[in-house]
């Protein structure tokens, strides 16, 4: 990426525009369409996204790596999830957890390998349509077995979570 | 105070020539901003030129300096921004009254009470352009625009006014067709501590059959060939009420108060672009200290 120079620095004057335009800021989306570099601008520009991976931390399975079920979250269910965990653990259900802080970019390679080392898999999230589910089947390829889902406006509360893993878990084999 | 040396126009010369149709206000605008930076003698790396959308907003393009096209309607906000970000750059807003007056009127209305020390040029051409001709703010009642068929069915906003009562510090209207005038009322906002707005009538020849060159030619007058004085406030709403067979141009109002940069504690040591990022454990443990 090209470093950028402060306004009020000698010598690199320049237009930082919205519009497509080329290195020195020339605005190049109508009268001077120039289809190369609107290419090569759009090119470097999605190179932002793998350094941005590269910085991010990939996500790590939290819990014993054995467990009969993986939670998968992100965002706010971190907390709730984790409390489940433990109440599950007392009852003798071993569960781990995979938190995800990035969606976009997305350690795809990283994911599917955890994905594929779990025994079972439930997507927790607080929406209707399954999105974060959605987003994993989109970015890895990966189905998960099912989801933990809540929609009615109120934020999961742990004794929730645990009641739909012991369901889930007396349909599948256990 | 350091004496002013004048630079070459040719200074400020864009990379590219302007793409507006042959004959629009705004090359008059464009014009009068570079001579007025040449007079002062403000280098093109000190000068910040920002825009939202629209024809008129394309205008940091056509000029050697820093410059940055943003959003529509959000020029002011941005430039509020830079100028926190190093209040030592001249920072000076064109744009259009549909990007300014319509998108970005709360930007607008919150600027001038902040009186930030910033010079908004308005090209005020009373129509949207760059959408080939729709009603804007400040196209007058009855005009026909393509999205007035029957003639424009609301009254026109009244810059000067809503200035004025907001809380600028410096309010003046030029004409883009008046071009001495108009360099020397925006080098006086430039020079201005405070937030300046000048509105420009800036005809549009394609799509405003109004209000044009030879309409403004007759109308207007300046108000420095007047006795009017720019120091009462209820004067100028009044002088900002003419409009129709004879229309003032000029600087209208011009007062003195704190400006935001003044009140901002940040700011005291220096521009916030020179001054360090973080914390030493120190410094941190001392905040810690006075708000636990």
């Amino acid at each position: 990426m090209s470093p950028r120079a402060l306004p009020g620095t000698e010598g690199t004057e320049y237009v930082a525009a919205s519009d497509e335009h080329d290195e020195v800021g020339i605005l190049i989306s109508d009268e001077f369409t120039n289809p190369q570099m609107r290419a090569r601008m759009m090119e470097k520009r999605m190179r932002k996204m793998e350094g941005l991976r590269r910085d991010c931390p990939p996500p790590q399975l939290f819990g014993p790596p054995d467990a009969e079920v993986t939670l998968i979250g992100w965002g706010s269910t971190k907390g709730v999830i984790r409390e489940a965990m433990a109440q599950l653990a007392s009852e003798g259900i071993r569960t781990n957890h995979l938190h995800l802080r990035y969606l976009v970019p997305f350690h795809e390679e990283e994911v599917r390998a955890i994905l594929q080392g779990c025994r079972r898999t439930l997507v927790v999230e607080n929406n209707y349509s399954g999105q974060l589910a959605r987003h994993l089947r989109a970015e890895t390829g990966f189905t998960v077995d099912g989801g933990i889902r809540k929609y009615d406006g109120e934020p999961f509360e742990p004794h929730y979570i645990v009641e739909r893993v012991k369901e889930f878990l007396h349909g599948h084999g256990r | 105070m350091a004496t002013v040396v004048e630079l070459p126009l040719e200074l400020y010369k864009g990379p590219v020539d302007p793409d507006w149709c042959p004959g629009c206000g705004d090359f008059g605008v464009l014009r009068a901003l570079q001579r007025a930076v040449a007079k002062l003698g403000i280098r093109p790396k000190d000068l910040l030129v920002v825009s939202g959308i629209g024809c008129s907003s394309n205008l940091p393009g056509y000029l050697h300096a820093y410059g940055f096209h943003g959003l529509h309607g959000r020029a002011l906000a941005q430039a509020t921004g830079m100028k926190l970000g190093n209040h030592e750059l001249h920072v000076v807003i064109t744009g259009g009254d549909g990007d300014g007056y319509g998108i970005g009127i709360q930007h607008f209305i919150h600027a001038m009470r902040r009186n930030l020390d910033l010079t908004y040029l308005v090209m005020d051409n009373q129509i949207y352009g760059l959408t080939t001709g729709q009603a804007s703010p400040t196209t007058e009642r009855g005009d026909w625009t393509k999205s007035t068929p029957r003639g424009c069915p609301e009254d026109p906003l009244n810059p000067l006014a809503l200035a004025l009562v907001c809380g600028a510090t410096y309010v003046a209207r030029g004409f883009s067709g008046e071009q001495e005038h108009l360099t020397s009322l925006i080098a006086q906002g430039i020079q201005h501590r405070g937030f300046a707005l000048i509105d420009v009538f800036s005809p549009c020849v394609t799509y405003n059959k109004h209000n044009t060159y030879p309409w403004f030619k007759q109308r207007v007058y300046a108000l420095e060939e007047t006795d009017y004085e720019p120091t009462d406030l209820v004067q100028a709403l009044r002088k900002a009420q003419e409009w129709g067979e004879r229309i003032p141009i000029g600087l209208f109002y011009r007062t003195s108060r704190p400006t935001y940069e003044d009140g901002e504690p940040a700011l005291k040591h220096g521009p916030l672009v020179r001054q360090r990022l973080g914390l030493t454990p120190e410094e941190g443990e001392a905040l810690l200290q006075e708000f636990m």
